[in-house]
């Protein structure tokens, strides 16, 4: 998919290059997005490409699966068809070619280490690079990309495309350990004593926030990150074959919760051949994904209703058989029409599989491993907001383990402005 | 990498390797585990470590073969090399000195029960090992446990060695006949629960380790949950050692489950029809070739 050389420089054309953009404020990378969409209609690809990557490294996933809030702020979103600025994005980096940056830090330059190689990781080790530092990261799976590679599935973000981004990664002279568990493998007093400078921690937050519900233990109920963690486990480029040789087909998925992960569950289960219902709480609009998942989600058949999800069901031998949920019923209130409970009796609905999606927290484990770290309200690290440090000395924080937020826009930015902060420590010290 | 560099059969399907890996060695703690890849498209299996040699920088694993990946894993000639090997992970047991101990272990967690022995022996306790298993075929780990152990029961359900019964009716009379400071168990869940239920009435700290269904091993996904003490928490970053009284075992029985995907109806498994007879002339061909 994605669009063609002619679709594209019609979508550029009908951008109408306002005086005052309104998509630029939008964009928290501050992308020029009418520069480049200029330069497109213009047919200059690689000029396009180069004018985005000085805001965004990592155009190619931006261009898939980023939440694209500048097609909000656009000038036609009112008419509901703002311009595809996402899509265009990634014409412009499947389409245009760079010559591929290669720098080497200088010797003797100050070593950072980067833990964790999700999105914040990725961008604080591009821009720890730039400005000429030697970076390492370390990453606990054995394939690079975090929540990139194990969470997204494949037909959302290739691997291709994410072995790209760390071939390039590696061209600027960033050295990437897997297999290199933080805390466990290595310690942080280990990491400076080899040299490192200072240490960023970039381990995002992966755990599913635990749901209160009856029957969470019974057999073939999942969380979001589990299910996409099972099934590509192996990486997921072959994530499909291995799911089925795992047994996780089932005849009816029932996805409960809101958010990309839990369309991304539901839309790789409706491909393992499963008859897939996502049960929302509340609106389709209020789903957390873009018009454009939902669209998709529906065109592949996955099913979608307004309820709220009460208790699992058992078949009586510990797998679960459906999941009991309540009917909402829109009424007309003063802020217009919201959803309310039923008094009707609560409905079951069948399934087989059941995937909760409640929304993900910071594993438990750094906070174990390093008592000493200040945490916030709600479970996140708490970082110096000036110096972007942590409670412990040289250790900085970024990224969703930081509070940044889910998308991948906000750790990217977040990755970014971390990157500048630990330049400017090592610059003054 | 990870380079297979001594490999042993210990019993049936069971099989113990030494592996290459020079940083998981040097600071395994008895209790952790490691997650293995057996190859590229194998899935990971959490192992415990039962030995750890920082001088030759090895860790010994058992290979319980039952499914494709640890087969595959069983399969590996010494001189091979393991996929990956990450750890170690989990927390360490908790060890201290406090007098007399008694270890139990059934089945598979005869391996998991010999770390946590050797290093409570080390600290000074005198420790009971009682050993169950199904039958003196697949009982394992018997001298090594002897040798860390004051004193070694073994109960086997067939009665094909030393004693006919259950692990647990040892515990019993054992409790019944000493004072016991504390309490490991290791094994299946019933084992753990009748032991919870046992040393519970007489006021003796249980320490149990819990082996659910991991994926990764790092935390992040949320598939190890077991109830402790009312709230989800996760064997694989806060186990896989828990308090024997605060766990919830019928949830864990649950969550063992998980392991066994259900078959469902026909297309989603088609079999292919064999001849009739066929089932038998591959037996009766497997037979000869045996020996």
């Amino acid at each position: 998919m994605g669009f063609n050389k002619k679709v594209a420089q019609e979508e550029a054309r009908r951008c109408p290059q306002c005086a005052v953009a309104t998509c630029l404020p939008g964009c928290p990378l501050g992308i020029d997005i009418p520069g480049f969409i200029r330069l497109l209609r213009e047919g200059d690809t690689n000029g396009a490409l180069e004018r985005i990557r000085k805001d965004n490294p990592f155009a190619a996933i931006c261009g898939r699966v980023c939440p694209a809030p500048c097609e909000e702020s656009c000038v036609f979103h009112a008419d509901g068809n703002p311009i595809a600025v996402r899509e265009l994005e990634r014409f412009a980096a499947d389409h245009g070619a760079l010559k591929p940056e290669k720098m080497q830090a200088a010797a003797g330059s100050k070593k950072v280490a980067v833990i964790g190689s999700g999105p914040a990781g990725m961008s604080a080790a591009y821009y720890l690079a730039k400005s000429n530092l030697s970076v390492t990261i370390f990453e606990a799976a054995h394939l690079p990309g975090g929540i990139l590679c194990y969470g997204i599935p494949e037909f959302r973000l290739p691997q291709k495309v994410l072995d790209d981004e760390f071939r390039r990664l590696k061209l600027l002279g960033v050295e990437v350990r897997t297999d290199a568990v933080f805390g466990r493998t290595l310690m942080l007093d280990e990491i400076f004593m080899s040299g490192f400078s200072a240490v960023l921690l970039a381990t995002g937050a992966g755990l599913p926030r635990f749901s209160e519900l009856n029957g969470m233990s019974l057999s073939g109920v999942y969380y979001d990150s589990e299910f996409l963690n099972r099934a590509q486990s192996i990486g997921k480029e072959k994530a499909l074959d291995f799911a089925i040789r795992q047994g996780m087909p089932a005849p009816k998925t029932v996805v409960v919760g809101r958010g990309p992960s839990a369309f991304d569950a539901a839309r790789f289960a409706s491909r393992l051949g499963s008859e897939v219902t996502v049960v929302l709480d509340g609106f389709e609009e209020e789903a957390g994904v873009g018009a454009d998942i939902l669209q998709e989600s529906r065109e592949e058949g996955v099913g979608m209703l307004s309820m709220q999800a009460v208790e699992m069901t058992g078949d009586g031998n510990g797998y679960v058989a459906g999941v009991k949920c309540r009917k909402l019923d829109i009424v007309e209130g003063e802020k217009g029409l919201r959803l309310e409970l039923s008094k009707e009796d609560p409905v079951v609905l069948e399934a087989q599989c059941v995937i909760m999606a409640n929304g993900h927290r910071p594993g438990g484990f750094l906070r174990q491993y390093l008592p000493h770290l200040k945490w916030e309200a709600g479970g996140f690290l708490w970082t110096d907001g000036q110096t972007g440090m942590t409670s412990v000395d040289k250790v900085f924080g970024c990224g969703s383990v930081a509070g940044a937020g889910e998308t991948l826009l906000a750790s990217l930015v977040s990755g970014k402005a971390a990157a500048r902060k630990i330049a400017d420590h090592l610059g003054r010290s | 990498m990870y380079k297979i560099i001594h490999k042993q059969v210990i019993a049936q399907d069971i099989k113990k390797i030494d592996v290459a890996a020079a940083l998981i060695a040097r600071r395994a703690l008895p209790g952790q585990f490691v997650m293995v890849t057996p190859a590229a498209e194998e899935h990971q299996i959490p192992m415990t470590i039962i030995d750890s040699d920082e001088r030759r920088s090895t860790i010994s694993l058992l290979v319980h073969e039952v499914g494709p990946a640890t087969r595959r894993l069983g399969g590996l000639a010494i001189g091979e090399n393991i996929y990956q090997v990450k750890g170690p992970l989990g927390q360490g047991s908790r060890l201290e000195k406090y007098g007399l101990v008694i270890c139990v272990a059934t089945g598979v967690g005869a391996a998991q029960i010999l770390p946590v022995c050797r290093a409570l022996k080390k600290k000074g306790n005198k420790v009971i090992g009682i050993i169950g298993a199904k039958s003196k075929k697949v009982l394992m780990l018997e001298s090594q446990m002897r040798v860390v152990c004051d004193d070694l029961f073994i109960t086997t359900n067939d009665g094909s060695y030393e004693r006919k019964g259950f692990a647990t009716g040892l515990l019993k009379e054992l409790l019944e006949k000493y004072t016991v400071q504390r309490v490991y168990a290791i094994g299946n869940v019933e084992m753990m629960q009748a032991a919870s239920r046992m040393t519970s009435s007489k006021n003796i700290p249980l320490r149990v380790t819990l082996n659910p269904y991991m994926i990764d091993g790092l935390g992040t996904c949320g598939s190890c949950r077991v109830k402790i003490n009312g709230e989800f928490r996760l064997a694989c970053t806060d186990g896989p050692e828990f308090d024997g009284h605060a766990v919830d075992y019928q949830d864990l029985t649950q969550r063992m489950n998980v392991l066994e995907p259900k078959v469902w109806h026909e297309p989603f498994h088609p079999t292919v029809p064999r001849r009739p007879g066929f089932a038998k002339l591959l037996k009766s061909l497997w037979v000869s070739t045996k020996r």
